[in-house]
């Protein structure tokens, strides 16, 4: 029983694979798929390990879909007025970087609610982006040296795969391993508790929400390095998906707290039950149905059982 | 009309009420007095059906009274109105007086008409010239107070109870209060009346029932005693000689503060303590000590004034420059404001000493294995007990939590520690253990400075006693041959100038 629900999701990832792999042996179970399914949950995962930094701090960011269309808007523009490959990336990042230090700025120093401030900070970016972007999807010049970062394999790993892998040891140091992580958490555990034990509110807040929104910067560029192009609103679809996977996170580990490992195998359930769907022929809108019905399944499962402890 | 007789209210190995015995008659103002902790609190829920006394008896004209629920005692004809306020800001004064009563209807909705008549009529019934249509949001504390009394009086109350209806009012706020409470009275109500100004008990109190230790010390009229027979009895007769603190030699000053306001409209204070000195400070709820140990630890975004930490000044906010200069603290509310219940015994230790335990000295990495070491060895030190370091902390008892929320700042190069009550909730076993650290903090040249509401806890532990009351300190003085009189006293001075103080 403690085993169930101390890994619980963990089983749930391991129970939908098994379920796939009997009903599609063919398909989804051979070793070429689940590698596939690793490159398509690569973005995503990088996104939602992003949006770990601010719900350690117990606030929302609502702009990080804008962010990631921005990033990519932004490369194509950059690389479109003859920018090279580095300071793109550089600049693109810093912007990401720094959208996110207003947000935390203003959410910690003048207390205005994340879901609002985020809010309107992803209206504004979007409205910039489609004024950057005149509305149309970017092409540009692209250079094929970037485009490499975003595709093709290394030692028979997709390259995205090592990316958010990356990541994952990225937000995995940052939160267990530094003292900004264990103050992070400590000021999304009790706000009070962490500003009387001298925790700097703001400064830490403001680091949050920078990394988080860097992180959707690398992703957005990470995407328009996969595709070749950059859409305007290319990246809005990550915002539900990507807290969906921190959720399922949350819930996997007993202390209820988000984690790097968390969320991996949040993202990993979600990317495993749209690859398995698509592979039975199951339409689009059936696996949004059921990627909702298993998140709150999951809430469910653990709330039951913590309340039987 | 209410008669309470041997009433006991025990919680856990606890006892809260001992014997309380009380009576209320129709049309007289009752004061109900004693120091925090004597009891009142738990009298008042067990006439409001919050708790069920475990023995004694209550009878309400002659029958007995034994509410089960909030809502039984409010039929009955009690009312209370508590020192928190409970109105919603945004609503208007009429609105919230409905607030959890069954509104007038017409037609199946809401009749705003009727709402808004029945309140300006109690207005009226008491004189009182109140902008019923203004969200109590923008009222001042007082007018919110006189609201909340008011929406207890919609409907004719026989008992009111008033819990320190006072303690944030203006002396002219307090009047029109005063006024409507003997106008209550003089329309047969009986009031209940808790509060810490004596010289307003002295005004408006008909009778009187002094609690100590969940047990009645004595009652009688207001007009055959006096203020300092009241404070007597409040201070408790039992009074027992303690052992007198060994007063160390004291060194060199370590906190200094000179016209330090804690926040704007306290007064400023002056104060100077000294290595390996132990300062307590008394006060009543509200007397402002722990805003101002707050103030000092830097918390206070508004505090104004001098501080110097060993002759170096600070600036007046800021708790970076505290940590810098060597202070500790420990806040009043261990579970709201000093620890993260939901992490780890390890997480929250390790949480203030989070750069003694670097992998590599220039870096700001964690060393876990260093970490676990030195807070497995800190907490063994400082005896709390715990199965396994990566519990949760709310799997500690509250002693243990205390020791590991006060133990994490200790360590040689900490100057001056601030520890605003540091054995709220607290077995004895603890409290000794707690106690024994002070004074082994002090003894090694450190400056010590505790808030705390236990007499018995200043008396015993302080080597100097200062008293808080109204945010200034009403007393000052070495803990030799101090009375538990003088103290209440000082705690009980109602600065009259305090409420002009811009």
């Amino acid at each position: 029983m403690s085993l169930i629900s101390r890994f619980g999701t963990l089983f749930g990832l391991l129970a939908i694979i098994a379920l796939f792999s009997i009903l599609s042996p063919t398909g989804f179970a051979q070793p070429s798929n689940l590698i596939n399914i690793t490159q398509q949950m690569a973005l995503l995962a990088i996104v939602a390990l992003g949006v770990v930094f601010v719900m350690a701090v117990s606030e929302f960011d609502l702009s990080i879909g804008a962010i990631v269309s921005m990033a990519g808007i932004t490369s194509v523009y950059l690389f479109g007025q003859g920018w090279g490959i580095v300071p793109t990336i550089a600049v693109t990042l810093a912007a990401g970087f720094a959208v996110g230090c207003v947000n935390g700025l203003v959410v910690s120093a003048w207390r205005v609610p994340s879901f609002i401030m985020t809010l309107a900070m992803g209206t504004i970016i979007g409205g910039f982006t489609f004024w950057l972007s005149a509305g149309a999807t970017l092409f540009g010049n692209i250079p094929l040296a970037f485009r490499d970062l975003g595709r093709g394999y290394l030692a028979g790993i997709p390259v995205p795969t090592l990316w958010a892998l990356g990541a994952v040891l990225f937000v995995t140091l940052m939160l267990d391993w530094t003292e900004l992580g264990r103050r992070m958490l400590a000021l999304g555990g009790n706000r009070e508790a962490a500003r009387l034990t001298g925790v700097p509110v703001v400064p830490t807040t403001i680091k949050a929400f920078g990394l988080c929104s860097a992180m959707a910067a690398a992703a957005g560029l990470l995407l328009t390095a996969k595709l070749g192009s950059a859409h305007p609103t290319g990246g809005n679809g990550f915002l539900l998906q990507a807290y969906a996977a921190v959720y399922l996170g949350i819930t996997a580990f007993r202390d209820g707290q988000p984690s790097a490992a968390g969320t991996l195998l949040g993202t990993a359930i979600i990317a495993v039950v749209a690859n398995g769907l698509t592979i039975l022929g199951i339409p689009n809108y059936m696996q949004d149905v059921l990627t909702g019905l298993i998140i709150i399944a999951s809430v469910l499962v653990r709330n039951v059982g913590s309340r039987a402890r | 009309m209410l008669e309470v007789a041997g009433l006991a209210k025990r919680f856990g190995g606890v006892r809260a009420l001992d014997g309380v015995a009380l009576s209320v008659a129709a049309g007289r103002v009752h004061a109900l007095l004693g120091e925090n902790g004597a009891g009142k609190s738990t009298l008042l829920k067990c006439l409001s059906g919050v708790h069920r006394p475990d023995g004694g008896s209550m009878l309400l004209d002659g029958d007995a009274f034994t509410p089960s629920t909030p809502a039984h005692s409010e039929k009955a004809g009690l009312r209370f109105v508590h020192q928190e306020l409970n109105l919603v800001p945004h609503f208007t004064a009429y609105e919230n007086a409905w607030v959890g009563r069954r509104y007038p209807r017409r037609g199946g909705l809401i009749d705003w008409r009727a709402m808004r008549a029945r309140f300006s009529q109690t207005c009226e019934r008491y004189g009182l010239d109140i902008d019923i249509d203004l969200p109590v949001g923008r009222m001042s504390i007082g007018r919110q107070q006189i609201v909340e009394i008011l929406r207890a009086l919609m409907d004719e109350a026989r008992i009111l109870v008033l819990d320190e209806p006072t303690a944030a009012l203006s002396e002219k706020e307090a009047a029109v209060l005063h006024r409507i409470v003997r106008q209550l009275a003089s329309h047969g109500c009986a009031v209940i009346f808790v509060s810490h100004r004596l010289e307003e008990v002295m005004a408006i109190a008909d009778d009187y029932t002094v609690l100590v230790n969940g047990t009645t010390a004595g009652s009688g009229r207001i007009a055959d005693t006096d203020r300092d027979r009241l404070v007597a009895l409040m201070a408790g007769g039992a009074f027992q000689a303690r052992p007198n603190v060994p007063m160390t030699t004291t060194g060199p000053t370590v906190l200094a503060l000179s016209k330090f306001a804690a926040a704007p409209g306290r007064r400023p204070v002056d104060l100077n303590v000294a290595a390996g000195e132990i300062v307590g400070i008394y006060g009543i709820v509200g007397s402002g000590r722990s805003s101002l140990l707050k103030a000092i630890w830097g918390a206070n975004a508004l505090s104004r004034g001098a501080i110097s930490i060993d002759g170096r000044a600070l600036p007046a906010t800021g708790i970076a420059s505290r940590i810098g200069a060597g202070v500790a603290f420990a806040p009043e509310d261990r579970r709201s404001a000093g620890l993260v219940m939901d992490h780890s015994i390890l997480d929250n230790t390790l949480l203030p000493r989070l750069t003694l335990n670097r992998l590599v000295q220039a870096l700001p990495l964690l060393s876990w294995r260093s970490a676990r070491r030195d807070v497995g060895q800190l907490l063994a030190q400082r005896g709390v007990k715990y199965r396994s370091i990566n519990d949760r902390m709310s799997t500690l008892s509250g002693g243990n939590q205390q020791k590991a929320l006060i133990g994490r700042w200790v360590r040689p190069a900490c100057r001056l520690y601030l520890l605003d009550e540091p054995t709220r909730g607290v077995d004895v076993r603890s409290k000794a253990e707690i106690h024994a650290l002070c004074r082994n903090l002090a003894g090694q040249g450190a400056a010590v400075v505790f808030a705390t509401s236990d007499i018995e806890e200043l008396v015993t532990l302080a080597g100097r006693v200062l008293v808080m009351a109204g945010g200034a300190i009403t007393l000052d003085s070495p803990n030799h041959d101090l009375g538990r009189r003088t103290i209440v006293e000082a705690a009980l001075r109602a600065t009259a100038e305090q409420e002009s103080y811009p």
